[in-house]
This record gives C-alpha cells, sequence and structure tokens, in this order.
C-alpha cells in the first residue's frame, strides 16, 4: 500500500492513449476488398439464400448437429444469428454481397466455414441475386487442455490466467497470441479448465493472478526486495519464454488433463537509468523528464498498453543515475523523455538481477517529404494525408505517443509534411483518403510503407515521396484443385525479403475458389496455393524458402490488374 | 548491499538543512515513499504487532496478506512468510483491527467468530509488542454444478452468481454477495463458486453479453434463472452453506422463456414528452426493489424495451432533475405483468410531485456546529411509488440559514437524518404547524405540499452503557448489544429508535443518540449487519430479541447504564 502513495509522491502521469490495435490473427493485414457486383441498374435487387447443415467432422459418418448457433458477418446491417434445427440445416435470406459464416455449439469448437485451422483467413462466399449457395460447414468436437496452477511452496494459486494460444511469427518477431480474449481463472483448488478447441498444437501460457502481477516499478532506496514477491508469466511446463515451451497436441475431441504449472516467484530485478545528452539545465531550474516501462515482448491480449511510467522532476545536472528501480524481471523497453529529446532502450532482466542503462537523449529521426497524388481524377487536398507512426517489430504495442509525440502528422496545404521526434522501431501508416491508396512511401530506390523502420534518434531523411493513387494493382485469379483450408501465399520474390505487411499476404480462395488480393505494391512476386501454410508463421524466412520451391513468379506493374491460375494439389 | 550515495539534488528542501545534525546525510526528496501514515511526526513509535497465520487444514498460511488497521486512522500491511508468521513494527499507540486473508480461504480478523462480523479490535499501548496475534483461516465454502439446456445438454458462458438476502437501503434486496467471485460455466456446462462464507444464498446463472437466441417474431432465449430453474426470484431457493463446506450437484436448467417487447410512451405533467428515462424494476419475494432494464425516452414520447423476461415489473418513469438540483424529477410508476406477448401503449404521464420548505432548527448548545453538517433525506416507505434506484432521490442540506426547499417529491416518505454532526439526532419534525415526528409523509399532489416543514435537532440525546453477562454471571466479551424502542411501530427502516453496538475490548458497550422513550436492550453472540444495513434492521428479527430483552425508560439527556444478560441464538 505503501508503494501506491510513493507513486503518488512522484506524481505519476498515467498516459490514458492506447496504441492503435494490431490486426488480430482472424484478420489479415489490409484484407482484401472484393468489389461487390452492381445491379443492372433500373432493376430491385433480389435477395439470394446461403444455406447449409452444420454437422460434425468425422469423414465416415458425419452426424448433424441440432441448435447449433450460425452466424454470419459482411452484411450492411446487422442479422440476426440462427439456431440449426434437428436436422442441423439454417438458411439466410441475404443481399448479394460477400458473407463469410460461422457456427459455434457448447461441446464442440467453433468453427468458420472454409478454415481449417483456428487462425486460417476467412472464407468468403459470395452471393449473387437471386442465387442460391449450399455449404457444409464442419464442427470438431471440442477438446479441452485442464490441470492446476501450484506456487512453489506446493499451495494452489487461486485467479490466475491460464491462456492456450500459438506463437505468431511477423518475420523474426515472435508474440504469443492466445485462442480466447478471455483467459481462463484457476479457481480455489488451482484448477483450470480451456475447452472448446479445436484439433491443434498449443501452447500454454499462466499469467499470476492480478494481486500479484505487479509490474510497477518504484523508486525505493531501502524496502528489501524480498519484501514483494510475484510471478511472471510462465509457458507450461516452466520458464518465461515461448521459445522453450512445450507444444501440445490435441486430437478432435481430446480431453488433455494433467497440464500443471508450478509458478515460481522472482525477486525483482534492480535497474539504475542514467540519461546523458540534452542541454546541461541551469541550476536552479526543474526538468522534467518523464522515464516510461513498457512491458515488452509476447504480451497478451490485455496488454496493448503503453505501460506504466513514473514522472520526476529534477534539478539534477542530467547524467547522474537515477535511483534505482525496483522492476520485475521480464523484457522491458525504457522510453525516456526530456522536452524534445527522447531515447529508447530494450533490456531483458532476471530475477534479482542489477543492472544499469544508459538513455542517450537524441532529437528523434526526421522525415521530410512531399505527398504526391498520381491519377486522373480530382484529388483530396494534401491536408486530408495523415501519417500515423506506430510500434513495430520489438517496438510493437508501444504507444505512438511515446514514440512519436508530434504524431500523427498531417500534410501541409503545399504538400510538404514533416516527421519529427521519431524514436525506435516503428511503421508509417497512412490512411486511405476515399477512392485513393497509398501507392508507397518512397526513400530513393526504398520503399517505407509497411516496412519496420528502427530510429535511433539522429537519423534525418528528406526528400519522401509519399504517392497516393487512384488506381491501384490488384492480384485475381482463380484456384484449381482446391482442398479445404487451402490458402494463397504472396511474397516477394526477393531472397532477402524482410518482413513486409504490405507485400507478403495470406488469403482463403472463395466457395467458388476465387482469390482477390487488393493494393499490391508493384514489384517481383511469387505466389502458391497450398493447404499446408500456417498463418501464424508463413513469413519467417525458413518457411518461405520452402515455399518459393513450388511456387509460382509473376510480376504486377503500377495499376496493373493481374490474374493468375494456381493449382493447389500440385503444390504438395 | 552498497546503498547508492545519492548526489541527485532533488529539491530545495534538502538543501535547506531539515536534517538534524547527529543523523546521516539521507535525502529528503519527495521520491522518498512515505512509508507508514500511522508514523507520527516528531516520535519513533515503537508498537509492535505478531503473530501467526494458520490454515484450518494445520498448515502454515505462506504469503497470506496481514492488514493492520488502525481504528483512528492508518493502515499497514505485512505478507506472512513461508512458516506463515508476520509482523509489523513501529505503529502508534491505539485500537487496532487484525484481518488475514489468502486466496481460497475465508478472510478473518482476528477475534473474529462469526461470518459477516468484525473481530476484536486490540489495544496497543505505546511502545507495545503484542505477540501470538494468531489467526486460523477456515476453507471457504464452494457450491459446484452444472447447468444445461431442456435437453439436458450443457450450456457454456453462462455467468453464475451468488446473492443474497440483505436489508439495505431501508428494505429487503436480493445483492450479489461482493467476496463471491462471479464464474462461468465451461464447455461442460459446469461451473465453480468458490470463497463463500457459511450463509444462506441464491444461486443465479445468466447469459452474459451474447443472448442466445431462437427465430422468430417473438425471441425466445435464456433469461436469468435461479436455482432450482426458474426465472422468477420468488421461485428461488436457498442453498445454505456451513463453515468450508463443498456442496455438490447444484444444478439447473437453464429457461428458456420468450422474451417480449415492452413499449409506451411517458410525458411529463406539462404534456411535453419526458426528457427522462423509463425503468422496468422487479420485485423479490422479500419486498425488494431492484431494476432490471433501463431506457431512454426518444423525443416523441416513445420508449421501448426489446426482450423483457417474463415476469411482474413496475414500469417506473422519472425526469430530470429540476435546474437547481433541488428536489427530484416527475415521477410516475404502474405495475405490469409480461408473458412473452408484446406489450405495447403503456402510458405513463409523471407528475410534477409536491412542493416542500422547512427549516433546521439546532436546540441546545450548538457552538461549533453549523445547519451545514446535517445531511437530510426524504425515504421512500412504499417501494412502488418511489425511484427504484436510490441515485434519483434527493439528498440534502440545509442553506447557511437553517433553510431548505425543493420540488418533485412522490410517495410515501419518512424524513431521515442521513448523516449529522455527531450526537446530534432528530427531536420533532413538524409539517406546518402539526407534529408528524417518526410519522410517514404522503406526496405527490400540490394539496399535500408542505410550506413549513420544522425539524428539530438535539444533542440532548441519551446514552446507555454497560456490560453484558452470561446466564452463569460471568462477564462477555464478544456480543453485539441492539437497543430498540418498546413501540414496534419505531422499528421502520433506520429508524433513529433502534440502534446497535459492539463492545470494546474490555467488554463494555456504549450506545449514543438515543431519543427519550422506552426501550428493549438485548445483547446477543452474533449478528449480521454493518452500519448501513443487517439483520438489525429486520422487524421479525427485533421481535424475537424482544423476547429475551430487559426494558428500560430514557429521558432527554441522560446517561444510563444497563447489564442484560447474553441472548444465544
Amino acid at each position: 500500500m505503501w508503494r501506491t502513495a510513493a507513486i503518488a509522491v512522484l506524481g505519476a502521469v498515467a498516459l490514458s492513449a492506447q496504441a492503435p490495435q494490431r490486426p488480430t490473427p482472424q484478420s489479415p493485414p489490409r484484407d482484401t476488398r472484393p468489389s461487390r457486383p452492381v445491379p443492372p441498374a433500373g432493376i430491385a435487387p433480389i435477395n439470394g439464400v446461403i444455406r447449409g447443415q452444420v454437422v460434425t467432422d468425422r469423414t465416415d459418418a458425419p452426424v448433424p448437429i441440432a441448435k447449433a448457433r450460425v452466424a454470419v458477418t459482411g452484411a450492411t446491417s446487422e442479422v440476426e444469428p440462427v439456431f440449426t434445427d434437428s436436422r442441423g440445416r439454417f438458411e439466410f435470406s441475404l443481399p448479394a454481397g460477400h458473407y463469410t459464416i460461422s457456427a459455434e455449439k457448447t461441446g464442440f469448437a467453433a468453427t468458420r466455414y472454409g478454415a481449417a485451422t483456428l487462425f486460417d483467413p476467412l472464407v468468403p462466399i459470395e452471393l449473387q441475386s437471386g442465387a442460391t449457395e449450399e455449404i457444409e460447414i464442419r464442427m470438431p468436437k471440442g477438446a479441452a487442455i485442464f490441470g492446476r496452477i501450484i506456487d512453489d511452496l506446493g499451495d494452489p494459486v487461486v485467479g490466475a490466467r491460464v491462456s492456450a494460444g500459438v506463437v505468431w511469427m511477423e518475420g523474426l518477431n515472435r508474440r504469443f497470441q492466445p485462442v480466447s480474449k478471455t483467459p481462463a481463472v484457476t479457481d480455489d483448488l488451482g484448477e483450470y479448465r480451456i475447452g472448446g478447441l479445436p484439433p491443434g498444437r498449443y501452447l500454454l501460457n499462466v499469467a499470476a493472478p492480478s494481486a500479484f502481477a505487479v509490474t510497477i516499478t518504484s523508486f525505493d532506496l531501502d524496502a528489501p526486495p524480498a519484501r514483494r514477491i510475484g510471478w511472471g508469466k510462465t509457458f507450461y511446463p516452466s520458464g518465461s519464454s515461448s521459445a522453450g515451451a512445450t507444444p501440445i497436441d490435441l486430437a478432435t475431441g481430446e480431453e488433455h488433463g494433467g497440464v500443471d504449472v508450478t509458478l515460481v516467484p522472482f525477486r525483482p530485478a534492480r535497474l539504475s537509468v542514467s540519461i546523458s545528452g540534452g542541454a546541461t539545465p541551469a541550476p536552479g531550474t526543474m526538468i522534467n523528464t518523464t522515464l516510461r516501462f513498457i512491458p515488452a515482448s509476447e504480451p497478451d491480449s490485455e496488454s496493448a498498453a503503453p505501460g506504466q511510467g513514473l514522472g520526476f522532476n529534477s534539478l539534477s545536472v542530467a547524467n547522474i543515475p537515477s535511483p534505482p528501480v525496483n522492476i520485475d524481471p521480464g523484457d522491458w523497453i525504457v522510453v525516456a523523455r526530456r522536452n524534445a529529446m527522447a531515447a529508447i532502450a530494450h533490456i531483458s532482466l532476471s530475477s534479482g538481477d542489477e543492472a544499469s542503462l544508459v538513455l542517450p537523449l537524441q532529437p528523434g529521426a526526421r522525415l521530410t517529404g512531399r505527398v504526391l497524388f498520381e491519377g486522373s481524377t480530382r484529388h483530396p487536398p494534401p491536408t486530408s494525408v495523415q501519417i500515423d507512426v506506430i510500434g513495430a517489430g520489438p517496438d510493437v504495442g508501444v504507444s505512438p505517443l511515446l514514440l512519436a509525440p508530434g504524431g500523427p502528422f498531417v500534410a501541409r496545404p503545399d504538400g510538404t509534411f514533416e516527421i519529427t521526434g521519431v524514436i525506435g522501431t516503428v511503421e508509417l501508416a497512412v490512411a486511405d483518403p476515399m477512392g485513393w491508396a497509398v501507392k508507397n512511401i518512397k526513400a530513393g530506390d526504398r520503399d517505407l510503407l509497411g516496412a519496420p523502420l528502427a530510429f535511433s534518434g539522429t537519423e534525418l531523411f528528406e526528400g519522401l515521396e509519399l504517392v497516393l493513387t487512384d488506381q491501384v494493382a490488384d492480384l485475381s485469379g482463380s484456384v484449381v484443385n482446391s482442398v479445404p483450408g487451402c490458402k494463397v501465399a504472396v511474397f516477394p520474390a526477393a531472397d532477402d525479403a524482410a518482413f513486409n505487411g504490405r507485400r507478403m499476404r495470406l488469403t482463403s480462395p472463395d466457395n467458388r475458389g476465387q482469390f482477390f488480393i487488393a493494393d499490391l505494391p508493384p514489384g517481383a512476386y511469387l505466389a502458391v496455393a497450398r493447404p499446408d501454410i500456417h498463418p501464424a508463421d508463413w513469413t519467417m524466412p525458413l518457411v518461405l524458402n520452402r515455399l518459393r520451391e513450388s511456387a509460382t513468379a509473376f510480376s504486377i506493374a503500377s495499376r496493373e490488374k493481374k490474374t493468375l491460375t494456381l493449382d493447389c494439389q500440385s503444390a504438395r | 548491499m552498497k546503498k547508492p550515495l545519492c548526489v541527485l539534488a532533488f529539491t530545495v528542501l534538502a538543501a535547506a538543512g531539515s536534517l538534524s545534525g547527529q543523523q546521516p546525510p539521507v535525502p529528503t526528496s519527495p521520491l522518498r515513499p512515505v512509508a507508514r501514515d500511522t508514523r507520527e511526526p516528531n516520535a519513533s513509535p515503537a508498537g509492535v504487532i505478531r503473530g501467526r497465520i494458520l490454515t484450518a487444514l494445520g498448515r502454515p498460511a505462506a504469503r497470506a496478506s496481514v492488514r493492520i488497521v488502525g481504528l483512528a486512522g492508518g493502515e499497514d500491511s505485512a505478507t506472512t512468510d513461508v512458516d506463515g508468521r508476520y509482523e509489523v513494527s513501529g505503529l502508534k499507540p491505539g485500537l487496532y483491527r487484525v484481518t488475514a486473508s489468502k486466496p481460497g480461504f475465508f478472510p478473518l480478523d482476528f477475534g473474529q467468530k462469526r461470518a459477516f462480523e468484525r473481530g476484536t479490535p486490540l489495544v496497543l499501548a505505546d511502545g507495545q509488542t503484542l505477540a501470538n496475534i494468531d489467526i486460523t483461516l477456515p476453507m471457504a465454502g464452494a457450491i459446484t454444478g452444472r447447468i444445461s439446456d431442456e435437453n439436458g445438454d450443457p450450456i457454456e458462458g453462462l455467468m453464475v452468481m451468488a446473492l443474497q438476502s440483505r436489508f439495505s437501503g431501508g428494505r429487503r434486496q436480493l445483492l450479489p454477495v461482493t467476496q463471491i467471485e462471479p464464474r462461468p460455466t465451461d464447455d461442460r456446462g459446469m461451473y465453480r463458486l468458490f470463497g463463500i462464507p457459511p450463509g444462506s444464498y441464491i444461486i443465479i446463472a445468466s447469459p452474459s453479453n451474447r443472448p442466445l437466441l431462437l427465430p422468430g417474431k417473438n425471441h425466445v432465449g435464456y433469461v436469468p434463472t435461479y436455482f432450482p430453474g426458474s426465472a422468477m426470484p420468488s421461485d428461488a431457493q436457498a442453498v445454505t452453506m456451513g463453515l468450508s463446506q463443498t456442496i455438490t450437484g447444484v444444478d439447473f436448467v437453464e429457461v428458456l422463456a420468450k422474451s417480449a417487447r415492452v413499449s409506451g410512451a411517458a410525458f411529463d405533467s406539462n404534456n411535453r414528452p419526458l426528457g427522462g428515462t423509463v425503468a422496468l424494476a422487479t420485485t423479490d419475494r422479500w419486498g425488494g426493489l431492484s431494476v432490471t432494464m433501463t431506457t431512454t425516452v426518444q423525443s416523441d414520447g416513445s420508449f421501448q424495451f426489446l426482450r423483457a423476461p417474463p415476469g411482474e415489473y413496475a414500469v417506473q418513469a422519472i425526469g430530470p432533475r429540476p435546474p437547481d438540483l433541488r428536489g427530484e424529477g416527475e415521477f410516475s410508476a404502474t405495475i405490469i405483468s409480461v408473458n412473452g406477448q408484446d406489450l405495447d401503449g403503456v402510458e405513463l404521464r409523471t407528475s410534477a410531485g409536491s412542493r416542500l420548505a422547512g427549516r433546521l432548527i439546532l436546540e441546545g448548545d450548538s457552538r461549533g456546529v453549523n445547519f451545514k453538517d446535517a445531511v437530510m433525506v426524504l425515504a421512500p416507505m412504499e417501494i412502488a411509488k418511489a425511484p427504484a434506484n436510490d441515485m434519483f432521490l434527493h439528498r440534502w442540506r440545509a442553506d447557511n440559514d437553517g433553510t431548505f426547499h425543493m420540488t418533485g417529491l412522490t410517495g410515501l416518505r419518512r424524513l431521515r437524518l442521513l448523516s449529522g454532526p455527531p450526537s446530534w439526532t432528530i427531536k420533532s419534525v413538524k409539517a406546518d404547524g402539526v407534529d408528524v415526528t417518526d410519522e410517514v409523509l404522503s406526496f405527490g399532489t400540490r394539496a399535500e405540499s408542505i410550506a413549513d416543514l420544522e425539524v428539530v435537532l438535539t444533542n440532548r440525546a441519551a446514552t446507555l452503557t454497560g456490560t453484558v453477562s452470561d446466564d452463569r454471571g460471568g462477564r462477555v466479551l464478544d456480543y453485539t448489544v441492539v437497543v430498540f424502542a418498546i413501540d414496534a411501530r419505531r422499528w421502520y427502516p433506520q429508524s433513529r429508535f433502534v440502534k446497535f453496538a459492539r463492545p470494546t475490548p474490555d467488554g463494555t458497550f456504549q450506545v449514543t443518540n438515543l431519543p427519550a422513550g422506552d426501550y428493549y436492550v438485548a445483547a446477543v453472540d452474533w449478528m449480521q449487519g454493518d452500519d448501513l444495513s443487517g439483520e438489525w434492521q429486520d422487524p421479525e428479527f427485533l421481535e424475537t430479541l424482544s423476547r429475551g430483552a430487559s426494558r428500560i425508560s430514557l429521558d432527554e439527556a441522560q446517561r444510563a447504564a444497563a447489564t442484560p444478560q447474553l441472548i444465544v441464538r
């Protein structure tokens, strides 16, 4: 309790801003934008029908599932979900368009039509006016993982939050993505149960109960660290990193028990932070320096927050080490800001560590350039172009307020823009103004759009060109010999391709085998259709190299509407 | 560990020599955490409280949380070590309450014998060490069960909660028990509620954010269901939990009911669309009223509730409070019955209510006492005719000259002093010259307005002190004493004629602020309740107590003594 007093005394400033949401794995970055069929003028559109049956996922004798809740997304106005009848049948009457259908029922794993694994992209169903689409949804019986969480003394841990999930790779950056937004919470016996899981391979992550998951840091000269105990995030069977975790393989409907985890308490680490650089303050003046400590890597679904921070005033000569901070072991991102200068550092701390960190203040990277509109239609004013700087790579999830507090940056009426004060690893994101799409952000012959950029805070990029176009290049095509779970992957042909969310795309063909990828930057690419591509890790260099072997090469020019035909089976 | 030398000069204060010469140079900076509120500025308090926490299983309660709360203010805490031992030092003299808690067990005060009661405070002298302040934590109870649909198939994701019937806010209500966390049903339809203290509980399962609906014009869906399987609170059966019990098999079927639309129009006393809200409030078997759904009245006066589960409701329309915030919003209510059929055309016309003007008089030595120290409320006595939501009730203080006025009053009300200057209590209430002390006042029409409500407060109240003995004449140190008027008409909720007290560590009690009158005095071994609500508000409880109570007559400002005999429940 007195620690809260300490923080109050220090005048902590809590950031209320949230980092922009990362796309959830269910929706791939920059999802496909299939065009809607436009009915001929003068004819009132007639609804089509999507209907079908929900059955158990058994190849020999699938059994219809009654009272399954079937929901449809993609309609302009909300459509009420329906329940299947005693024969497992359902029916929706909908206007022409593209829809996705999902089904759920207690005891079964929630299933989306066409998706084979939990994180597969949605398979759209193209519905035309007056047409009827008949589909089948196969729901596997839900598997369950259950066990007991105890502490190192053998007592049950009550209120621990347990999640099953997969490790999601973005290039080489790994993050643990839980299956569900809400973790299972252990009861008074320390027991938990996660049910309704589709078959697959999972990791289990345990976070301490909120009372003990203290990530508060404090300036504390003489409170013994042993007074506080806490438990960090632990992966089954033990350890704080997903890299060493034992995966759990679940068959359909399997009851997998005994997944017990012992939480071992840690002792806080003590970190000394010293700040260098910046003007020496005149004696007697107050300088506001803020230090923020952000938990890094493997955040669970709750921690998109920018982390807790402490602010303190100091009369200091700037380069003296601060009093040590009690901080929980783990991976941390530390950001210091003083006036217009900033510094960022990453540190990994283990239980009981004594460490020190030097943060050299820098003015922040500066990027200047102009907005160009390529196109024949009338373009919006440059002031409608807004550039957001969002955390990427190791700094994903860090608030833009910390990485680029001057943002978002709006272009000036004369078309020029200036991005200042950027530190850390960021991505430049531009919202598409109506009718236009961002083609690229050129820095010489480098395209900065969609690519993570690491700034130490001293860089200067001049002469950037942010190009907007009213004609985008699209890739569409069809997949022949499609099997359930077939996915189309498109990625740059170049061997050294670092992760780029715009140029690495994964999509599913719809119920007719058609696929569509909108707004692909010009360049040379490879495309492949296979059922064994896993959304969670396909952008890893190792996986891409394997996919290269069976891929089709193509190149796309600006404004080109390219079509391709891919064969799913022969890619085996 | 080497203490870092803090060369950093933190504030001007550090240089100003606030440190006494003998001490080592420790910087006084705003960064130093305030260690304990209980520390005297210039003394070095040395009081110590220590002990051991065990669990009822006989094992030490490691990493248990121990809170030491000073009754005069201030709080400290400790965590037990591997052996369950704790120690808190640096305490200044005073009265303290020690509470231990550990998840999975029942939190307990030192000296606590019954659920929902407080334990015995400890007296800590200057520099004293109190050792062996040990507490054994009982295992908390648990309730498990399975919730299925009408075919026997499990339902996942229902939120299961434990409710209790409590006397609160002047009436009995079914309220969630805060110590018991709501838990969801899992994929087998099973749930486990834990951390349950002994008592009687109503179990309810509610569909959470995504209601499960079936198609059709009148939606059929799962509605909050009470064990053993009804949507009506009046059919709910309590599950009785003993100490550290696990009750299994609390299974039931979630009710599938046709919910219906309730719609209509609400207009104010000027025939304009009501700029307020309409609430559906439902009664439970104990006469309490709780709000189920609320909606805003549209600009044309219409309102609607979609999917009202079956049941009997009070539909209450409440207008906005007057602009000067002196009073309550216009009000109107009607009772409806919903049973799966849409109910349209519910018409509500709110009335402006009655006005009231009055003044506060302080009789007796009122030095240092301000009119503004008293907070008053006209507490509703009849449930369905006043806003079910306490938020809409007007609470006021008199102005600097002692006067007050308000508008918008409806229903049967009784004047109550919510809080006042210490030891002041209501002596009399006169409405336009007529004595209405302790009477219920009726409001609603203009004719029922009161032009002059004279409220006289006095600090010449009686005090009753004493001790309690058992049937063998021995002194009892742990009890609750209830002092209540012999006249049963004075047993209304929050009555000034019903008071209770717990003993000090040496076993004496003191009940203050008693108006003159004839009283029962009863001492019981335990009683559920706190200052705001509890059994002491329940007329049935008082009736039982009266049979074993002694009697006393109190005059104004009398200091009387009594030694009631303990009633064991």
